[in-house]
This record gives C-alpha cells, structure tokens and sequence, in this order.
C-alpha cells in the first residue's frame, strides 16, 4: 500500500473518531442558553408532559418572578406520549432540565433508583408540611426518602351536561341501579347516554379499569389486600365489577369500538352524548367558554345505598429537582413558592381538575364543578382509592395496565365473559407477582 | 479489468464519513444493546442472547412478536395488491396518449407530496363511526348495514389501513411504471400491432419482460416500506396497534416495547433492540434475496 493511501486511510478513521466522539460527548451548551443576565440572575428550566398547560404556567412564572425577580423560569415542556423517553434520553446525557416533572410510582422510582433525583427533605422545602402522607407516598422510595414533590393529582368520574339533565328532570345516581335507570331514561330520547369508546387503550386502561372498581371492592382495603396478595381479581366482588361493565356497551355509542377519547371529547361538547365518562383533567381539556350549556360531574355510584362513595384516584404529577443541576438551591426556593397556599390556591383555578397537592381551603376555587370534583374526595382525600394498575401491578410483565387494555376492551366488546377476563388477568398477573406464588 | 486508482477513494470519503456518522455506527450500537436489559435510564446489564430467546420461545412476547411478523407480511401482501396492481393498471391507462392525461398524472401525484400525519388524521376523520364521512355516505344511500367501526374492529383494520397507505404511494409508483412503459421502443408496438396481436398479447409480451426491473425494484421498496411501517399506523390507531393487535406491526410493536408508555409498561430498550435487528435481518435477506435475483438475471442476459 502507497504512503498516500495509507494516510487517506489514517484520514478516514481520525473523522470517523471526531464523529464518534462528537455522537458521545455531552451537549455543554444546551443548559446555558439564555442564562445569567447578570451575576445573580439564575434560570431554571422545567421540563413537563403538559404542553397544553404553557401558558397557565407562565402566568404562574410570573407570580413567582415578582417574588424572586433574580430567579427566570423557563417552562419547556414536550407532548406526553414522547415525555418518558425524551427525558430518559436527557438525563443520561446530563442535559436534563434542573426541575422535572416525575411520574407516579414506579415509572418516577425507576428514575430516583438510577439517581437522577435529589431527596426533598421539609428541612428544604418547608411547605411540604401542607401535603398530605398519601400523597408523599407516591413519590416515596422503599428507605422513606421522598424524591418529588406531589404537584397535582386527578381523579375518576362522570361528566354531564347540566343543561340537558335539567330540562328532562333526570337526576344523579346514587347507586349504580339508580345509574342504569338514569341510562334507560336518557336513551329514550334518541341521545347516546355515555360518551366512551375503547379505541384507545388508555381510555379503557385509566379511566374504566381504575375509576369505577372501587365501590365494588370498598375500595383501598381491598387493593391493599391484593398487594399483600390475599385478595384476587378472581373474587366475587370484582367480577361483580365486570359484570356491571357489560351493561355499559348498550349505552354507548354505536360502533364505539371506532371511537377515541378526543371523539368522545367532541361528541359531548356537540351534545350528542348526555354523559362523559373521564377524568377530572377534562376541565382544563374542554373550554367552558366555548359551551353552549352548563357543565356539571357526578362521581362513582355505589351498589347499596349508603355505601361509602369511592373515587378512584390516579397519582398524577410530582415535581423532581435533578440531582445534576447547578441550581439546586434556587430551585427549592422555586418548589418551596410552588407549595405555599397562595400559589397553590392559583393554581387550582388555573388548571381545573388537576387538583393540587396541597391543601387548598375549597372556597379559594371558583369554579362549581372543580370544586365539587374536589370535594368528592373528602376533606382529607379519605373517599380516593387508586387505580389497581398503579402502585405495584404496572411493576412486572404484563402488566396489569396491558391486561386491562387486552381483557376489558375485549369484555366490552361482548368477546369475554367478566369470569373469563378476571381469570386471564389474574393468571397474567400470577406469572410474576410474588405474593401470588 | 480496470486499474485500480486510489485518488477515488477521496471521491468516497466523505459520504462514507457521513454514512458511518448517521447510520453505520448508530445501527451496530443498536445491535449491541440487544444483548443488554436496559430500561434507557440506569444501568446496562448484559444478557447474552436472553432477549432473542425470549422474543422467539417466550409465550409472552414470541405471540406478540409472531403476530407483528404476520401483520407485516399481510400489509406487505395487500400493498402489493391495492398499491401496486393499480399503479401498474392506471400506468397503462396514462400511457395510451389520452386526453387529459398529463391532469390526472398530477392528480394521481397530489397524496405522495402530503405529511402522512395529516394524512392519518384525514383519513380517521373520514372513517370515523358516527360523523365520518363515509358512514354517513353510506347511509344515506341505504346502505347502513356496510357502516362499520373501520379501525375498531379487529378484522378490518389492517387492510384499511393498507388502503389508505396505497392512497399515499400509488402516485410515486405509477411514476415508476410511467417511465417504464415509455421506454420501450413505439416500434416494437407497432410491429405486434402489425402481426395481429391483442391487448393482452402486448401487455404480456411488449410490456411486462421490460418492466420486469422495475416491478423487482418496486416490490423491494414496498416489502422495506412495509417492514420500516410505523408512522401511518402510529398515526391512525396509536402505539397498542389497533383492537387486539389487529393492526400491530413491527414497527409499533418495537416502539411500544423499547419506549414503553402504553399500560403503564417500563421502557425495555434491550428487547426493542432485538426486535429493531430482527426487522433488519428480514429487509437484510431480502435485499441480498433481490440481489442474487438481479445477478442470475444479468448473467442470463449477457450469455
């Protein structure tokens, strides 16, 4: 081989080793943009799923920057269904934003595990004290070290359109034969009752499977039970869960197989469906000013009257501060303002049915049906049952959000039994889980 | 033989850097991570050929894979019929010199050039149960029975979907075949046309030997198309691949499994690294396969 070639050769490989090295190092600049104004100023960033919620949270921003004015925050958040591996990607690569928002249990533990997140101790972060123990608990590892602050949370139930229901004299259920009656009532008038289809799973997985289980099972006691591994989806009580759900498809609409959350979304505002089944994230997903009819919600109705009235219940949002980030103390301060009553307060008008984590005196909420989703779940969150899925179950492979997804969708589709769908998921959720064994 | 010139190798140089830089490396990187478990965050832990054995003999995952391969091959199987038959029959149509048929070139064209999200979205607005269009096209003309949840039921939803994708490409092989049927020599028509030949006798003996190239070329570009679905799928029935995997592909089932998301799933980028080397043995073979093909074909032609 000639000199010439083999230093064309030696060339070749020096750029292939340039990029190679470009690909690997860390992106030192993409935490200094904008930063440093002068020699106090600092800026945080917050990386979010909620890209729909960017401009309540400059008005929040705001608040806070009249109180630090040496303190920028930057919200750049990204869409939810890229969040996870977007984030994941940031952090390996240390570019990750200083504060971060951090999924419940075991997707956010995942991330404290790998020490990405710093612990938050009251010691930091005084107004931790508002927050209630269920809701530390989220975001708490197995030692009791809480590595987020619970930020908001949201919770399960039937959206209705006020207007409607008052002009045809029906009324709220309170048990779930007063709900099917209620169901007849409205399809004799030509409306779809509910507005719910299973094209998405998500759909079928949150809203279905985790919200209307509880007043089944008497809810927490029951899920506890099963964590411990003493109750199963097998039981008579759960199944009655399923058997109730089969009633659901008449008074759906037709072809709901087809039908997503967003059609569902657009059926109820056009009113053609008298009742949403969702979440109480639906008020800040719909515009109230846009309706032309007043919005009402009734929460999980129960089997015997007088039952204790259930809600289920989702962890919702914390906020993680980076163990990585050059900003920590300012960012305490960030949270510590973030928790106080007066922003928490705000933000509960701001975001409607993202209630926050803190306690919040229900007459600062202005809104009727945000404050009576809130208030379903009891002065002390006592009524809220999470979902199954969340805390353990969604922990191995399939998880119970899968099975849900595969055994529901297809109940409700007439394909199986409610026997036939407990006895698939339990057997699923068998094939790993300890306590089971 | 040609003498070899080494100033040549400077003329490669720099796509082959950029080639190494974007796809070479960034591929065998993948590969390596199908030897690991590794949620994306955290650490890697190697395990061997775990992934692929649990991706080919474990219940869990291998009905999940086995039914991604299948629903990839059935796709791959109606794109060549919706897709490709009718780009082959409109070519004809648009190559016998009649009217208007420079407009309708350019009308057949107008779906490849649109963004195949807005494309999804269109089209689900259309397919929609109660408010699409074509229910209630359906109904109007009386025929409720044939309204169905398109995308919601588990037999229909993957050739809808091939449809729609069929709508998006046809154009782009058209032009292929166009360009194809116009090189053949008019002589040779007219010397058929003169020896009494009919339509079919041209089309199977005037047209197809010549296009035989292009129509491999195009089968190949559909089966890497088909094995590279994500995006239309994505964009119609989400990552959980349409009612009971009805229209899950490898593609979503690669990004559900290595991003997780869906049901509360961790991410397992090492399983979804497998599956991704998986799909690129599938288009490998298939490619060599074309090669092969093409080479005994020349090695004929020569003689």
């Amino acid at each position: 081989m000639s000199k010439r070639s083999k230093s064309l050769i030696g060339l070749l490989v020096s750029l292939m080793a340039i990029l190679v090295i470009a690909a690997c190092s860390n992106d030192e600049n993409a935490n200094g943009e904008g930063e440093d104004t002068n020699d106090e100023d600092v800026t945080l960033d917050i990386f979010s799923w909620r890209s729909g919620d960017t401009e309540e949270f400059n008005e929040i921003i705001s608040a806070f920057k009249e109180e630090h004015p040496t303190i920028n925050v930057n919200f750049d958040p990204t869409t939810a269904p890229e969040y996870d591996s977007a984030l994941n990607t940031q952090l390996s690569t240390e570019t990750g934003a200083d504060i971060f928002f951090v999924r419940p249990f075991a997707l956010g533990k995942n991330i404290f595990d790998a020490g990405h997140l710093e612990t938050i101790s009251e010691g930091d972060i005084a107004s931790m004290e508002n927050v209630a123990d269920i809701q530390k608990d989220i975001y708490t590892s197995e030692d009791g070290e809480v590595y987020a602050v619970p930020f908001n949370y949201v919770s399960y139930g039937f959206l209705y359109n006020k207007t409607m229901f008052e002009e045809n004299g029906w009324e709220e259920p309170e048990t779930w034969d007063d709900f099917f009656t209620l169901m007849e009532q409205i399809k004799a008038t030509d409306v779809t009752p509910l507005a719910l289809g299973t094209a998405d799973g998500w759909v079928v997985d949150e809203i279905v499977a985790s919200g209307f289980y509880p007043s089944f099972v008497d809810g927490e006691e029951w899920r506890q039970g099963m964590i411990d591994g003493d109750n199963k989806l097998t039981d008579p009580e759960y199944v009655s869960f399923l058997d109730g759900l089969t009633n659901w498809p008449d008074y759906m609409p037709n072809n709901f197989e087809g039908i997503g959350y967003v059609d569902s979304l657009q059926q109820f505002m056009a009113e053609n469906a008298a009742i949403w089944v969702t979440g109480s994230w639906a008020l800040t997903d719909i515009d109230a000013d846009e309706l032309n009819f007043d919005l009402d919600m009734f929460a999980s109705p129960v089997v015997n009257k007088g039952d204790k009235r259930w809600v289920g219940f989702n962890g919702g949002a914390g906020l993680g501060i980076n163990s990585n980030s050059e900003h920590k103390e300012e960012a305490k301060i960030f949270l510590d303002w973030l928790m106080s009553n007066d922003a928490q307060s705000m933000i509960a008008n701001l975001l409607p049915g993202q209630f926050p984590a803190a306690d919040v005196s229900i007459d600062q909420i202005e809104s009727e049906v945000n404050r009576k989703w809130l208030e379903v779940g009891g002065e002390d969150g006592e009524n809220y049952a999470t979902g199954l899925a969340f805390e353990v179950f969604n922990g191995g492979d399939p998880t119970l959000g899968t099975l849900q997804i595969e055994n529901i969708t297809a109940l409700l589709a007439g394909e199986l039994s409610p026997e036939e769908a407990a006895e698939n998921m339990q057997n699923g959720l068998e094939s790993w889980y300890e306590p089971f064994k | 033989m040609v003498k070899f010139k080494k100033g040549i190798l400077l003329f490669i140089l720099p796509a082959f850097v950029i080639y190494s830089g974007f796809m070479l490396i960034p591929l065998i990187l993948s590969m390596r991570v199908s030897f690991y478990e590794y949620a994306g965050i955290g650490e890697m832990v190697f395990v061997g050929l775990d992934n692929f054995k649990k991706l080919l003999f474990d219940p869990l995952y291998s009905e999940r894979f086995f039914n991604a391969v299948g629903n990839t091959f059935e796709f791959f199987g109606y794109t060549m019929l919706f897709q490709n038959v009718t780009a082959l029959l409109l070519a004809l149509a648009l190559t016998r010199g009649l009217k208007l048929t420079a407009l309708f070139r350019t009308i057949i064209f107008i779906p490849v050039t649109l963004s195949i999200l807005m494309i999804g979205f269109v089209w689900r607005l259309i397919l929609n149960p109660n408010i699409g269009v074509l229910n209630q096209f359906l109904e109007k003309v009386g025929l409720d029975s044939l309204a169905h949840a398109w995308l919601g039921s588990e037999a229909l939803v993957l050739p809808v979907i091939t449809i729609v994708n069929a709508w998006h490409y046809t154009g782009l092989m058209v032009m292929l075949f166009v360009a194809g049927i116009q090189s053949i020599p008019e002589e040779r028509f007219e010397a058929a046309r003169i020896d009494g030949a009919n339509s079919w006798n041209i089309f199977r003996h005037i047209i197809i030997p010549p296009l035989i190239p292009i129509i491999g070329i195009v089968t190949i570009m559909t089966y890497m198309g088909v094995f590279n679905q994500f995006d239309l799928v994505y964009a119609m029935v989400g990552t959980t691949g349409g009612p009971n995997y009805g229209a899950d592909v490898l593609g979503t089932f690669f990004y559900r499994t290595a991003f997780g998301g869906s049901g509360g799933q961790m991410p397992q980028m090492g399983l979804g690294a497998a599956i991704a080397t998986m799909t690129f043995l599938f288009i490998a073979t298939a490619v060599a396969l074309l090669f092969y093909l093409n080479h005994i074909r020349a090695k004929g032609e020569a003689k």
